[in-house]
């Protein structure tokens, strides 16, 4: 599995510890089905903020950007937008 | 409280904003921070009573306490922005002039408070701290959406009240601290008593009708957002400033601890009673 996906997996079991990861693919919709609120996504923009070294901007935080496991790998953790 | 009475509510909260006026350019700003004093209630302080606290030494504590006030005032000013053009939205759509009214002075004075608290950031932090909240898209009920808009309001207000409160009456605090509060606690008062009254006049005309389904999603949301407003007040950011090692795994860890559950609980008991009586809120 992608090292980016691996690193999102991570960061929800940090916030949501109950999560069973296993019943969830890389595209099931995580705020739409109810797996994590708008409201943690909070601490779980501080823990990828922690992963890749440096802050999320602003522009950056919208619902559609914290829609799946690979939509935030993708938003938050490819290398040009880590970098 | 029957329509009338709120109409007539409103015309008196929107005079008194008239004739009662803050203006924050009359602020007179020390040159610089004072580096042995506090900022914060000691009390208040998110590390408070915490094994990190106890091994910190006064002055670490103080510098500490300068930025948890910088994070608090960082909060207000994000969670004013949200307010602005949330209710901005909401301005003169037609139905209830007086309602618009006092919005627009509501709106306004929230401008002036983020004036204050934006001065003492960025004169003496040179910063203000990043805002990572997200709120998210409406439910798509419009009458929910509403309700939940000032709910959130009451509530962000009615912790950060407490606060300012507490704080505005600390004769240990910087007088620059302790005046920012002061003022901010002086016109939140009336934001709060509008608050309760909105939110009871809502409550009486449009939700008392409610199916059980829809008074749990709502009290559901509502209990979440308590929790994410109290999230803001633990921040690794000001940690990492206060010189604290492993600020992240601070972090992580205190929100959990004995201490500062204990306080939320306090507050919340104190500030939040009146929406759980309304069954607002899920028990404690």
């Amino acid at each position: 599995m992608d090292a980016a996906l691996i690193t999102v997996r991570d960061c929800l079991l940090a916030i949501k510890p109950e999560l069973d990861l296993a019943t969830l693919s890389d595209t099931t919709p995580l705020i739409k089905e109810r797996v994590i609120t708008s409201f943690e996504v909070l601490d779980l923009i501080l823990y990828l903020e922690k992963a890749r070294g440096r802050p999320i901007t602003r522009t950056q935080l919208v619902p559609g950007s914290f829609r799946d496991i690979r939509t935030i790998a993708r938003v938050f953790l490819s290398p040009e937008k880590s970098a | 409280m029957s329509s009338i009475d709120f109409d007539r509510f409103l015309v008196q909260l929107s005079t008194t904003s008239e004739s009662d006026p803050i203006d924050p350019a009359k602020m007179i700003w020390p040159a610089s921070a004072e580096p042995d004093a506090w900022y914060f209630s000691p009390e208040l302080i998110s590390l408070y009573d915490t094994a990190e606290w106890h091994d910190m030494s006064v002055a670490q504590q103080k510098r500490l306490s300068f930025f948890e006030a910088v994070n608090f005032f960082s909060l207000n000013i994000h969670g004013e922005k949200y307010l602005i053009s949330e209710i901005g939205r909401k301005l003169f759509d037609g139905k209830e002039p007086e309602l618009s009214r006092y919005l627009l002075h509501f709106v306004e004075e929230e401008a002036r408070h983020m004036m204050y608290f934006s001065g003492f950031c960025r004169r003496y932090a040179n910063k203000i701290y990043p805002d990572r909240t997200m709120h998210g898209d409406c439910s798509g009920d419009p009458e929910l959406d509403m309700f939940m808009l000032f709910a959130r309001i009451n509530v962000f207000e009615e912790i950060v009240d407490h606060y300012n409160k507490t704080m505005a009456a600390d004769e240990r605090l910087a007088p620059v601290a302790r005046e920012i509060n002061r003022m901010h606690h002086h016109e939140e008062l009336r934001h709060l008593a509008f608050g309760r009254h909105f939110l009871a006049e809502c409550l009486e005309r449009h939700i008392d009708h409610w199916d059980g389904e829809r008074r749990d999603e709502l009290r559901q949301q509502l209990s979440s957002y308590v929790d994410f407003v109290w999230k803001q007040y633990y921040n690794p950011d000001v940690y990492e400033d206060a010189g604290i090692e492993n600020a992240f795994d601070t972090w992580r860890a205190v929100m959990k601890s004995d201490a500062a559950t204990s306080h939320r609980e306090r507050v919340n008991a104190r500030r939040l009673a009146y929406l759980r009586k309304l069954e607002l809120l899920e028990a404690a």
